[in-house]
């Protein structure tokens, strides 16, 4: 009798255990892209860019992806619910000179910048800030409200891009090295 | 009779007369364990900028270079014995996302070995991002024999080669057979204490070390 209620009690005290721990996630927000955040990504799949290096060499940048998609937030922890939101990823690739330029952009909700990621260094520009230039010159062309990112580095002996120029009529519009080197969009 | 058990005697006696002891050649091993050192990139000479065909500028970054040394690893038939050596460097470029690792091994086994495993050897190990996604392709190459052990390709000694001005000594060009794209390293030259001095990509494009005097 003793030990049949020592059974029956343990058996309960499992199941209490067991029904406090994780219970199902749920999705508690869904968050879209407004037209004005879809803006800073001007590329679509396809096409083809032209940049110029500063000595002189042009070359082509492919736009090999440009989606629209849903993603859903990070779950890490017990009982943590999940928010879904829209993001747009573009992806473009140059052979020679080796280039690969990565941008995303989320709703604000989820971050209020534009990752841009150039080969091993990224940019983020404040997608609330106002552009840095009313215009400017980039090689024989004038470019009209621009973004100025810069990273800021310890060894800038080191050739690699420090600082983008970017708009949302054309995307990116410069890439500067640290030696000051530049590939320049060409229109 | 007696005919018969002094021929098996002779037999057995002139094929154990022709049984060697295995020594190692101290003198050679000690040549080309010098040889194989002469290949190790000097380390103090570390970053270097390089330029290509179309004048865009980026740096062969030095990562960093690890040796080791034993004094003795092997112990022969004759009562000597020998050590060994190993060094591995890893080189980035800045702008273009390679990897190189060379890696050099010296020494530990006793001749006979030497024709079975060569190891007086140098490794060239190139990781490349091409097409979204990570690639390695490896060359090794015996320095004593002159030929390759491991991977495809083709790897000549040349006694000189001139990058950017500057003329190397005791150089080896390095072919790769096997390319992810055409914009994966074809031919490498490595020189002895500079390191890469040059490579080239599938579209025939040079990067070549600037020699800052």
């Amino acid at each position: 009798m003793k030990t049949r209620y020592l059974v029956y009690t343990t058996i309960v005290w499992v199941l209490i255990l067991f029904s406090s721990c994780c219970r199902k996630s749920s999705e508690t927000a869904r968050y879209f892209l407004t037209d004005e955040e879809k803006s800073f990504i001007p590329y679509t799949k396809g096409q083809t860019l032209t940049f110029m290096h500063s000595q002189g060499h042009k070359f082509n940048i492919d736009v090999l992806v440009s989606d629209t998609n849903m993603m859903r937030s990070l779950v890490e922890h017990c009982n943590e619910d999940y928010v879904v939101y829209e993001y747009i990823f573009s992806e473009m690739f140059s052979a020679d000179p080796l280039l690969y330029v990565n941008m995303t952009i989320n709703p604000k909700n989820i971050s209020e910048y534009l990752d841009i990621q150039v080969n091993n260094e990224r940019f983020w520009l404040s997608t609330t800030n106002n552009p840095d230039y009313d215009t400017l010159s980039i090689g024989n062309t004038v470019f009209t409200d621009v973004y100025k990112i810069e990273n800021s580095f310890q060894d800038t002996t080191v050739i690699k891009p420090r600082s983008i120029l970017y708009n949302k009529k054309y995307g990116l519009l410069q890439i500067k090295l640290t030696n000051n080197e530049t590939f320049d969009y060409v229109k | 009779m007696l005919n018969k058990v002094s021929i098996f005697i002779l037999t057995i006696f002139s094929f154990t007369s022709c049984t060697k002891k295995n020594c190692i050649d101290i003198e050679k091993s000690n040549l080309y364990m010098k040889e194989t050192k002469e290949w190790k990139f000097n380390d103090s000479i570390g970053n270097r900028q390089i330029i290509d065909d179309n004048n865009i500028s980026q740096t062969l970054i030095f990562m960093g270079s690890d040796s080791i040394e034993y004094k003795e690893t092997v112990w022969d038939d004759c009562g000597q014995s020998y050590g060994s050596f190993s060094c591995s460097a890893q080189f980035n470029t800045s702008l273009s996302m390679f990897n190189f690792m060379i890696n050099l091994n010296a020494g530990s086994y006793i001749k006979e070995e030497y024709d079975k495993w060569p190891t007086y050897s140098i490794n060239f190990l190139i990781t490349s991002f091409i097409n979204n996604d990570q690639h390695n392709k490896n060359i090794k190459f015996d320095l004593v024999n002159s030929k390759i052990i491991e991977g495809e390709g083709k790897v000549k000694y040349l006694d000189n080669y001139k990058v950017d001005g500057k003329e190397y000594e005791e150089v080896l060009k390095i072919d790769y057979d096997w390319m992810y794209a055409d914009n994966d390293i074809k031919t490498l030259y490595y020189a002895k204490h500079y390191g890469i001095i040059q490579f080239i990509n599938g579209f025939g494009n040079k990067f070549s070390v600037i020699h800052t005097p």
